[in-house]
């Protein structure tokens, strides 16, 4: 049982470095964005919100965040009326193939972004469509349809349809027994892919940097180019920004649905 | 045989699923899978029929000429080289993590799901922002490292292949331990007393029980790092810079600065090729293990 | 008592195979009727017809004098407790019992009595606002009964209610639901594959095999007079030999088995293949003063005491074995091995026409 208890400890401890780890880089960028100086050192030798002042002062910031937030809603938008009908066949129906779409669907997922970028390009070029903005869009269907597909297909195989039934006897029609008893059963799983799909969205570089222009740059790449170009901690102020905004979001989704269904992979 | 018919004969078991002819189901599966064939498979397959396909027939000169320049070779190694030292660092620090995740009880539980969530939810660019941060000359761990009287002076990460990795391995370390985790967490605890029982020492119960049951979710792990790692893009950028070359950089590069769309499109297309072997070989691998557990 | 529930002709298809062709069945009112038989004999099928969960392909459902055959599930105030009870999991324990009565458009202010009551009948006033999933098994199945009962069915059916309790849960809550029902004067149907279960339930049990009704009668008639052989293989335990008729006489045949011949009441003619069956209880030691009554000479196989009798296991021949069930006193001394001559009266020997592969 010694050997046991050794296990026991050696992974306790390896978890808790990975813990420090992966908090390290958050910690220090919030650190860091309440500096007082020009430089990244640690700690600040005096602490200040210039740099959120500075964030808020930059022209190109607003445009880029709002784009970002409308690709990503629309996007998610689209995908989870496409994803759910997809996963709605796949799980009900009985015919051939049924694995097969399920493996594509989700498949964009594990393609490496910047080839699926490229790709896209050189389509959009053939069939003439130069919008950045509409490029934008088509690429991010593309790139949030797996989160959504994943979670709803995993949730729908594991609603018990007898509720529907039982919902029918109590006196519910079958629409109304749909709309009463499988929404609200479902709702966690839609809220998850629709999260997950969000942030990936939100966060995409490889290939939205292929469909963006002068006029339409999404938010990571407009703070790529502000690190590239002219950077000082309001950067990282920009980054706690997003660091808070995504821990709300959690916290929303945890009382939702809990972590531990956030973290089913 | 057959001399009464008062009772229906009871072998006769009647099917009770539904059968029916056509399935019109499958309509619904429809526009997503149109929309991902038009917008997500057809250009793949241009992209690779166009790389082999020039004006004057079918040709492999692109990939001659690619394969042709030792500087070439250099650039897949250091592609594959990177990807399987960030797995390996993963696999390594990830495996324990998941086992005490799914150990865990209460607040510790808690504090390891949020450590793995929440980076998992935060840019890329925001991440390797930080590891930039964190690893300058003047950052935490050089001050650590000196503080604690390891080194003397700062040691050099940043734009090293040692940085690289740490700060693609910290970024990725979330897709290596939520697989294993979600295996982990339904191996049952009896079954390792259970191999005890039967007098299996602690080694053979590792290798011959949990190894064996962790199996899919590390077969998971492994092909998600690693395809995520060849094709890499904004790590390398802000961790290595621009004098480094990796496949994912090149492809980038020579689309949106060179304008070397021949290059971009034949690296393209051997990112592709790598990836598309990771999910297949992990696929079957799976399929593998599944049948044999 | 009147007739109730007309089940007429009813079929049901899914696709090349018919589950249930031209079954009927009448029920009661205020009775509870069973049905029994193995997994795939349609049983559940034709729950899910009378609820409406599923169209009938030809034939007709009335109930109390309306028919239902067309009506939508949600139309026919026909309550269901389901195999895993389906209980919404986004609800309370009030919730779903008041969902039925919601859904019904019951004036608001009258719901939260009635849930009161309803769940006061199943013994759980203190757990309205409980989420499901902090109830045992035996709660949830008791929430299941109360949401079914809530709306005032006009007819109650449950699915194998008690498949998922154990033991000793399942006979208390066997015993309960039905002083409940029979309080309320509800009209049940309750589909099982348990005899046992059925016989402790039910008024009348419907003996169900392959799609057809082989018995419709009380407890007490299907296990002592089985109408067939398939119904006294699957309820309760049975001595079973196959043989052939060597003669007749009036109202009584004379059928060779590997046990001997054995005299049965039945006509038959001579070289039909038939099938004996003795119930275990009917079978008694004998002692050379059973006139008119069938004697066989056996050996014992295996002795075994289950307190309240004994079983003893005999070669009946040809691998077959018959079973006896005997006071602990009326066989002291006996040891596998012996040879014992039993007996049961001609009247207690049940014969079946041959099945299938006989």
């Amino acid at each position: 049982m010694i050997t046991e208890r050794l296990f026991n400890v050696l992974t306790a401890t390896v978890a808790a470095l990975v813990v420090v780890f992966l908090l390290t880089p958050i910690v220090v960028t919030i650190l860091v964005s309440f500096t007082s100086s020009t430089v990244f050192t640690l700690p600040p030798a005096e602490w200040s919100t210039r740099w959120y002042a500075r964030m808020t002062t930059r022209p190109e910031l607003w445009p880029s965040l709002m784009l970002s937030v409308e690709i990503a809603l629309i996007s998610t938008a689209i995908s989870l009326v496409l994803g759910t009908l997809c996963a709605i066949a796949v799980v009900r129906g009985r015919f051939p193939g049924r694995e097969a779409i399920q493996t594509f669907v989700v498949s964009p997922l594990m393609m490496p972004g910047l080839v699926i970028g490229v790709a896209m390009l050189q389509l959009f070029r053939e069939v003439g469509l130069r919008d950045a903005y509409a490029s934008l869009l088509v690429a991010h269907v593309v790139i949030t349809m797996p989160y959504v597909m994943r979670t709803v297909t995993a949730s729908l195989s594991l609603f018990d349809f007898s509720l529907i039934d039982a919902a029918r006897t109590l006196g519910c029609s079958y629409p109304k027994a749909l709309l009463k008893v499988m929404a609200p059963v479902l709702a966690p799983g839609f809220l998850t892919g629709a999260l997950f799909a969000f942030l990936a969205s939100m966060d995409n570089y490889p290939i939205s940097i292929f469909f963006t222009d002068a006029w339409t740059k999404t938010l990571p790449i407009q703070m790529l180019q502000f690190l590239e170009e002219q950077p000082d901690p309001s950067i990282a102020a920009m980054s706690s920004c997003l660091i808070l905004l995504t821990v709300a979001v959690l916290f929303v989704g945890d009382r939702l649905v809990g972590l531990r269904r956030l973290a089913d992979f | 045989m057959g001399v009464t018919a008062a009772a229906a004969p009871v072998g006769a078991a009647r099917t009770r699923k539904p059968r029916r002819p056509v399935d019109l189901l499958v309509l619904l599966a429809l526009p997503a899978v149109g929309y991902l064939g038009f917008f997500f498979a057809l250009p793949l397959v241009a992209l690779l029929a166009k790389s082999v396909w020039t004006s004057a027939g079918p040709s492999i000169e692109s990939y001659a000429r690619f394969f042709g320049d030792p500087f070439s070779w250099q650039v897949v190694g250091n592609t594959l080289k990177i990807a399987t030292l960030v797995t390996l660092v993963t696999l390594v620090l990830g495996y324990p993590t998941a086992f005490a995740m799914a150990r865990a009880r209460g607040i510790f539980q808690i504090l390891l799901l949020v450590a793995m969530i929440l980076p998992l939810s935060i840019g890329v660019v925001v991440k390797a922002f930080s590891w930039q941060i964190v690893l300058r000359r003047d950052g935490v761990v050089n001050q650590l490292l000196v503080w604690s009287g390891l080194t003397d002076e700062p040691v050099r990460f940043l734009f090293t292949e040692t940085g690289l990795v740490l700060g693609a391995a910290n970024i990725f370390l979330p897709f290596m331990v939520l697989p294993i985790y979600s295996v982990a967490k339904m191996i049952d605890p009896r079954l390792t007393e259970a191999a005890a029982t039967l007098g299996a020492g602690p080694m053979y119960r590792f290798f011959r029980v949990i190894l064996p049951l962790s199996m899919p979710g590390v077969v998971a792990g492994i092909a998600f790092v690693f395809s995520m790692a060849i094709s890499m893009y904004v790590i390398p950028t802000l961790l290595i810079g621009d004098r480094y070359q990796t496949l994912a950089t090149i492809t980038g590069r020579s689309f949106l600065f060179l304008r070397n769309e021949q290059l971009g499109a034949t690296t393209a297309v051997i990112l592709l090729v790598i990836a598309v072997a990771v999910v297949l070989g992990s696929a079957r691998l799976a399929r593998g293990l599944r049948r044999t557990a | 008592m009147d007739n109730y529930l007309h089940v007429i002709d009813v079929s049901k298809r899914f696709g090349e195979s018919t589950v249930l062709d031209n079954l009927s069945l009448v029920v009661r009112r205020g009775e509870f009727v069973s049905l029994l038989g193995p997994s795939g004999c349609g049983k559940t099928t034709l729950l899910r017809l009378i609820a409406g969960l599923l169209p009938t392909d030809g034939g007709r459902i009335v109930l109390d004098g309306k028919d239902l055959t067309r009506l939508p599930a949600h139309r026919r105030n026909v309550g269901v407790v389901f195999q895993n009870y389906a209980l919404f999991p986004h609800l309370t324990v009030a919730e779903n019992v008041a969902f039925g009565l919601r859904a019904r458009g019951v004036a608001k202010q009258e719901i939260p009595a009635i849930v009161e009551r309803c769940l006061a009948m199943v013994h759980l006033a203190d757990y309205a606002d409980r989420s499901i999933f902090a109830l045992s098994g035996g709660q949830q199945q008791r929430v299941a009964v109360a949401r079914a009962i809530a709306i005032r069915p006009d007819l109650l059916l449950l699915d194998e209610p008690f498949s998922a309790l154990d033991r000793k849960l399942r006979e208390a809550m066997q015993i309960e639901l039905r002083q409940l029902l029979r309080e309320l004067g509800i009209t049940a149907i309750f589909v099982t594959h348990d005899q046992e279960e059925a016989m402790i339930m039910s008024d009348r049990i419907a003996v169900m095999n392959a799609g057809v009704i082989e018995q419709f009668a009380d407890p007490r008639t299907v296990y002592e007079r089985p109408a067939t052989a398939f119904a006294l293989e699957f309820v309760g335990t049975s001595t079973r030999l196959p043989g052939r008729v060597s003669d007749w006489d009036g109202d009584t045949v004379l059928v060779d088995t590997a046990a001997g011949p054995i005299r049965a009441r039945a006509g038959y003619v001579s070289g039909a293949p038939v099938m004996i069956g003795i119930r275990p209880e009917k079978i008694m030691l004998a002692d050379g003063n059973e006139h008119g009554m069938n004697v066989v000479r056996l050996r014992v196989l295996d002795r075994v005491y289950v307190g309240s009798k004994l079983l003893l296991h005999f070669d009946a021949g040809s691998g077959g074995q018959a079973l006896a069930e005997l006071n602990p006193g009326d066989a002291p001394d006996v040891a596998p091995g012996d040879m014992m001559s039993i007996a049961w009266r001609v009247e207690d020997t049940l014969i079946y026409p041959a099945v299938g592969h006989g």
